[in-house]
């Protein structure tokens, strides 16, 4: 951890030179973490207080001598922080990171330790920042301007990590008058690990045919319509900012798809052996970007083959560019049976089934696989 | 989920009947021999070392002060041994301050944080919050520094729970694609836990895929013992088709010896599972014994009330809370497509054993102890936990 020090939180003692000692009492910010601070108290009070507690004191021993708590409360209830030494100072870290636009009060009660010590106080606060946040939707899945009426699931790209709980106060599905659409989410936010990517479903229960939802508000999406799909501004990044921004994607609906993606329909366009060119396969329906990109291999001999994956716009052209030279041989098409289509169908099953038709959902669907030939 | 959610593990809730109401008594020998092992067989493999959670969400309690929470950003279960000592409280204090107490400790006010879960100790007597700090400069919903896990007792005391000198271990539930190119796992975001003898109930969610992920964690935790199902439901409003949809929140109902899984649905149904059918990698479909109307999401359920006779509470989206009469949840012939529990009409057609509990409007969250239930509550600007009959 690197430190720095805060000028203006800062107390310091006056010599009767009016030469200014050493500061008995001041903050640092903590590089890299947003928030998180320490107090550091130096000089005798330092060596009083690790006397009256010890080395290693509990949170509530040390409270009532040095405490860092939000100034303005009927009863002061100071932040939980732990109190450790270094060299001959007091360090106090607070458990959370400081908010942002809120008056702190650090406290020391030098009569409380006795002796001479005086009480010191400062204020301290971390300014809000106001300005928007310059994270961005870079990428949105599906690409192509017509979708099916049961389309089932959005991928959103930002350009910085997000933050998380407030999405469904700042995504609309805006319909051809420009009017949200009523619980057209699955309000479930579902993030990807750094939190770049966020997935939006479709409210299931108006997107399955006669089920509660769909009869009493109807679907999300009727055919042969336009909707847009609204992210921001408002979307607040990870430091609370909001985004400034409005990123709009529109599209018009088709049918309802119901029928599930057969690999038996992919067509291969194997590439020469000794050359780098992409392997070709194109579906027979647009394909989910997730579920294409990460669920769709080429095995050689069962081992993966390295290179670059990428997704056509249409959603059906799927290449993989080798980091090597092709080499003669037999290879594999592998598609998890998870993979779907636009609606949920997958490989595996149709999005719907009925009741006792159709495959039972599984733990492990099974693998889907087309040989071809390199020459 | 995540669910901003509070539910209460349902052991604890039959454990809190067991202290708060002579006649509430489990006759179960096997939960008898259960609760007499004691925590020791419940923390086998915990030990002191360095946390690596990345958030505290969802909560389930077991016997003796095992707390087990859900890290929901990092699709991993931990369990803690609380180190608790024994309580024989017989109320518990309202606490009209509990959320400005909460919120003071984590350096903001009230409308700065999230309790995301509560579970209550019938040990110890107290209510644990699992609480989230939403304000602070440091955004990160993966930074554990932004998460507490705090205790509320009943003599009106609120203190934060330091973790880092508490035993505990980890299962993680999440696992990476069988091939591909991802190297990140699915089923990472987890929506609810509830502890089941020898087991917690996981329901998982991935991020690129509408399904079902029941998971389950042995108790005592073994990584290799994790299991995953696939449920599948009827849907009674449209009593034609079956789905695979994910579990929004879940709980454990009692009945006699026997435990069941009580999930609930998205637009609403309420299904039972056996857990004796649960076997790893297969499929099991599920019994829906009600519908309580489209338009709504669950968010938090608790089984409560003595065993056979367990009622549930589940908080939703568009009504409020609901009870649902233990015989509803119990039910075994108007089941499926024959299922008569249901509040159609997007849940304004009333039935009998599935009411709106008025007086729990506006509630978070709530745990039963005894015949009382404990209620988290918004409050003014504040949030106030309050108590009162189970109902």
């Amino acid at each position: 951890m690197r430190f720095w020090w805060v000028s203006t939180a800062v107390i310091a003692a006056v010599a009767p030179n009016g030469v200014a000692a050493a500061p008995p009492l001041a903050v640092q910010s903590i590089a890299g973490s947003p928030g998180s601070i320490r107090v550091v108290l130096s000089g005798p009070e330092a060596t009083a207080l690790r006397q009256r507690l010890g080395d290693a004191p509990g949170a509530d021993q040390v409270e009532p001598f040095f405490s860092i708590a939000l100034a303005g409360q009927t009863t002061r209830i100071p932040l939980t922080a732990r109190l450790n030494y270094v060299g001959s100072t007091a360090v106090l870290t607070p458990a959370f990171p400081l908010s942002t636009g809120r008056p702190y009060e650090i406290l020391f009660d030098g009569p409380r330790l006795g002796g001479t010590f005086k009480r010191l106080s400062l204020p301290y606060s971390i300014a809000v920042d106001t300005s928007p946040s310059n994270s961005r939707v870079t990428r949105l899945f599906p690409t192509q301007a017509t979708l099916p009426a049961n389309q089932l699931k959005f991928y959103v790209y930002f350009s910085k990590p997000m933050g998380e709980g407030e999405v469904f106060k700042h995504v609309r599905l805006l319909n051809e008058r420009g009017q949200p659409v009523v619980q057209a989410f699955h309000e479930v936010e579902l993030w990807s690990e750094n939190h770049t990517r966020l997935t939006l479903l479709i409210n299931p229960g108006r997107t399955k045919r006669d089920l509660g939802l769909s009869e009493t508000l109807g679907p999300v999406l009727l055919p042969n319509k336009r909707y847009t799909l609204q992210i921001g501004p408002g979307l607040k990044d990870q430091q609370g900012r909001g985004v400034a921004t409005v990123h709009r994607a529109s599209f018009t609906t088709a049918p309802h798809d119901r029928s599930q993606p057969r690999i038996t329909s992919w067509k291969i366009s194997p590439p020469k052996a000794g050359t780098r060119q992409p392997l070709h396969l194109r579906f027979d329906e647009p394909m989910d970007h997730a579920l294409a990109t990460d669920r769709v291999d080429v095995l050689a001999a069962g081992k993966s083959v390295p290179g670059r994956v990428e997704l056509s716009a249409s959603g059906m052209e799927w290449t993989l560019t080798p980091a090597a030279p092709w080499t003669a041989g037999v290879y594999e098409v592998v598609a998890g049976g998870e993979v779907e289509d636009l609606a949920g169908n997958s490989l595996y099953r149709a999005f719907e089934t009925e009741a006792g038709k159709g495959q039972t959902p599984i733990v492990n669907p099974p693998d889907y696989r087309i040989k071809f030939r390199v020459k | 989920m995540q669910c901003s959610c509070f539910r209460l593990s349902t052991f604890a809730v039959a454990s809190l009947v067991v202290a708060g109401a002579a006649g509430y008594m489990f006759s179960s020998r096997v939960q008898a021999a259960q609760q007499g092992r004691g925590k020791a067989a419940l923390i086998q493999g915990f030990a002191k070392g360095t946390w690596d959670h990345k958030a505290i969400g969802p909560l389930a309690i077991a016997p003796g002060g095992v707390l087990f929470f859900a890290d929901d950003q990092a699709g991993a279960i931990y369990g803690v041994d609380l180190m608790e000592t024994r309580s024989q409280a017989t109320e518990f204090k309202p606490n009209a301050e509990l959320g400005a107490t909460i919120a003071a400790k984590m350096g903001t006010t009230p409308a700065g944080i999230q309790i995301k879960d509560t579970a209550f100790s019938n040990f110890s007597k107290s209510l644990y919050l699992s609480v989230r700090k939403t304000d602070g400069a440091d955004q990160n919903p993966a930074n554990p520094a932004i998460y507490a896990l705090f205790r509320a007792d009943a003599d009106g005391k609120v203190s934060q729970v330091d973790l880092s000198d508490k035993s505990f271990g980890k299962v993680t539930i999440s696992a990476l694609p069988r091939f591909g190119r991802r190297n990140t796992p699915d089923t990472r975001v987890i929506g609810d836990i509830a502890f089941a003898r020898g087991r917690i109930l996981v329901s998982a969610l991935a991020t690129d895929q509408f399904n079902s992920n029941l998971v389950s964690v042995p108790v005592p935790f073994n990584q290799a013992g994790v299991e995953r199902y696939a449920t599948s439901i009827f849907h009674v409003s449209h009593k034609k088709m079956e789905t695979a949809s994910p579990i929004q929140t879940l709980t454990v109902y009692r009945d006699a010896d026997k435990e069941y899984l009580i999930a609930a649905y998205v637009c609403t149904p309420i299904v039972r599972f056996n857990l004796d059918e649960l076997k790893a990698g297969q499929p099991v479909t599920g019994t829906t014994v009600a519908e309580l109307g489209s338009g709504n999401q669950p968010m938090q359920m608790i089984a409560y009330g003595r065993a056979g006779e367990q009622s549930l509470l589940l908080n939703n989206s568009s009504f409020g809370i609901l009870k649902v009469d233990g015989k509803i949840a119990k039910e075994t012939q108007n089941v499926n497509e024959k299922t008569t529990a249901d509040r159609g009409n997007g849940g304004k057609t009333p039935f009998a054993g599935i009411e709106t509990v008025e007086n729990l409007k506006g509630a978070t969250g709530y745990a039963a102890y005894g015949t009382t239930l404990l209620v988290v509550k918004p409050s003014g600007s504040g949030i106030a936990l309050e108590t009162m009959p189970t109902p």
